[in-house]
């Protein structure tokens, strides 16, 4: 049913809480579960090396937090990758799983930042409105 | 006056704009210009000496920045679209804004000369920033877009080098100092760096700085603008620092920490907001002046290098952007009394507009991105 489940993850307690449910579901469906991140590109940068630091820190920041779920996953025998991305987060999630043809999106009901969420709505209000797949939105 | 607590006000406030940045995702020169609006019409923020040169420092070293993230192999590999492209894109808009600010906003003739280079900008950041965000910046038509705002800088810095320079005898000692300079550092620097870089007094930062410094102070003499020498220093230098990045790290730690917060709070704090609604027309126009400019000059190109329509319109709006050149040709301006405080608001709020509107535009109707089809990964073997 649930063959590809992309988790949206900035790895607050919303989305950690949100991978742990992926991971329940994964391992009753047998599915394959994409660990996804964004990095947030400064909008209307003054320099190339603004942009760059943002996206190297950002990388270098989740990487080394998924590696540690790949090895949780690889305990569980959970079929795992995952991937950073960069853009704006909302955008890149949905614009990644309709691409991508996915199953289930599962992310936490938080995570954006305050003046994103005042101008347009959190991330999961976002997702939800505009994924083509069913969305999961685990509370806390 | 208590220099440190002056100097931990403006720190204070580089630090609420850094804060607010994260916060918000927006960049922090954006942020920095906007608190500076906010110090200097409300909460009476001045400035003093040693904010002014921190604060041209920091417009120096964006301009080395910048001059030192150009690639000379894109600009290489696809040299006649780049090369052509940057030209219009500067010139045009250059002209027509001019003209604008000359013939019917009524400006003189040196201040329209500064609203014709603020307004013909391109923003290099913002283009690469949205090309990021796409993946465009891979492709070839990132490539030579890309290349092309390189050109376009450099026609910005010659601008202000050479339309406002004195031709007297101090011109022919900086060109002549700088020609020499910029051989000797592409000689140099790499030696320079590999026998005495690394260690903790920087001497090879001391080096640039040194550089940076004469030819600024010699571009002062013969009247012409220190980003000039900056701009092709860091050109110089691009090879050796997308090498050296733990050099290029330091620098660039040292910029936004202590120096470009200064001339983009700097100039936030010298706009008038009373200015700002009584030119609001004025923007908008100049705005519209410069975006109209760009579609006169970059579209008919990208038409006939093959772009199509939808990448062509893309392209000429990611052209229409500026922030960093738009805001220094603006507050060299000032500080030279070219422009009074009025054209000066004028100018920096349509500049920052700029760096707004057609990015907005760009990425809701026109990115090329979301017309193509991604191949969906591949899912892998079932374990049972």
């Amino acid at each position: 049913m649930f063959e590809h489940i992309m988790v949206a993850f900035d790895n607050s307690n919303q989305a950690q809480k949100a991978l742990d449910k992926a991971f329940q579901i994964a391992e009753f469906h047998h599915s394959f579960v994409e660990l996804i991140s964004v990095v947030l590109i400064p909008d209307y940068a003054a320099t190339i090396d603004e942009v760059e630091e943002m996206i190297g820190d950002g990388k270098r920041f989740y990487q080394a937090i998924h590696e540690r779920y790949a090895a949780e996953a690889k305990a569980r025998d959970i079929k795992f990758a995952s991937k950073v991305l960069q853009g704006h987060i909302g955008e890149s999630i949905v614009n990644y799983a309709n691409d991508n043809a996915l199953d289930l999106i599962v992310m936490g009901s938080y995570g954006r930042s305050a003046i994103s969420r005042l101008l347009m709505g959190s991330v999961s209000n976002y997702v939800v409105r505009h994924a083509r797949c069913p969305v999961m939105v685990v509370k806390e | 006056m208590n220099i440190w607590l002056d100097a931990a006000f403006w720190i204070g406030l580089a630090l609420t704009a850094s804060i607010l940045s994260v916060w918000s995702g927006i960049s922090v020169a954006m942020i920095e210009i906007i608190i500076g609006v906010i110090a200097g019409n409300y909460l009476g923020l001045i400035t003093t000496q040693w904010v002014d040169f921190l604060a041209g420092f920091g417009s120096i070293f964006l301009t080395f920045l910048a001059g030192a993230e150009v690639d000379p192999a894109v600009l290489r590999s696809k040299f006649k679209e780049s090369v052509s492209m940057g030209v219009v894109s500067f010139l045009i808009p250059f002209l027509v804004c001019f003209a604008y600010a000359y013939y019917k906003a009524g400006w003189t003739l040196e201040a329209s000369e500064i609203a014709g280079i603020a307004l013909s900008t391109t923003s290099v950041a913002i283009v690469y920033s949205v090309m990021v965000e796409t993946g465009l910046n891979t492709t070839e038509l990132g490539k030579i877009i890309l290349a092309a705002c390189f050109i376009t800088d450099l026609g910005t810095v010659l601008a202000l080098g050479v339309i406002f320079a004195q031709y007297n005898v101090w011109l022919y000692v900086f060109i002549a100092v700088m020609v020499l300079a910029l051989f000797l550092v592409n000689k140099i620097a790499g030696p320079f760096t590999s026998a005495l870089g690394g260690r903790v007094s920087q001497v090879e930062v001391k080096l640039i700085y040194f550089f940076l410094f004469l030819l600024g102070g010699l571009a002062l003499k013969a009247n012409s603008e220190a980003v000039l020498p900056a701009y092709l220093l860091g050109l110089a230098l691009a090879k050796l620092l997308a090498r050296e990045k733990e050099m290029l790290a330091r620098m660039r730690t040292t910029a936004f920490a202590t120096l470009t917060p200064f001339f983009f709070l700097k100039a936030g704090l010298l706009l008038s907001v009373k200015a700002l609604w009584a030119g609001l027309a004025v923007i908008l126009i100049l705005l519209g002046v410069k975006m109209m400019a760009k579609f006169i000059g970059v579209m008919p190109l990208s038409l006939l290098f093959k772009f199509g329509k939808n990448n062509s319109i893309y392209t000429t709006l990611l052209m229409s952007t500026g922030l960093t050149f738009g805001s220094i040709s603006a507050m060299f301006g000032l500080t030279h009394n070219i422009i009074n405080q009025q054209q000066y608001s004028v100018l920096v709020t349509a500049v920052v507009l700029s760096g707004i509107v057609p990015t907005l535009i760009a990425q809701t109707y026109f990115r090329p991105d979301r017309s193509k089809k991604v191949k969906p990964v591949a899912l892998p073997e079932r374990s049972n």
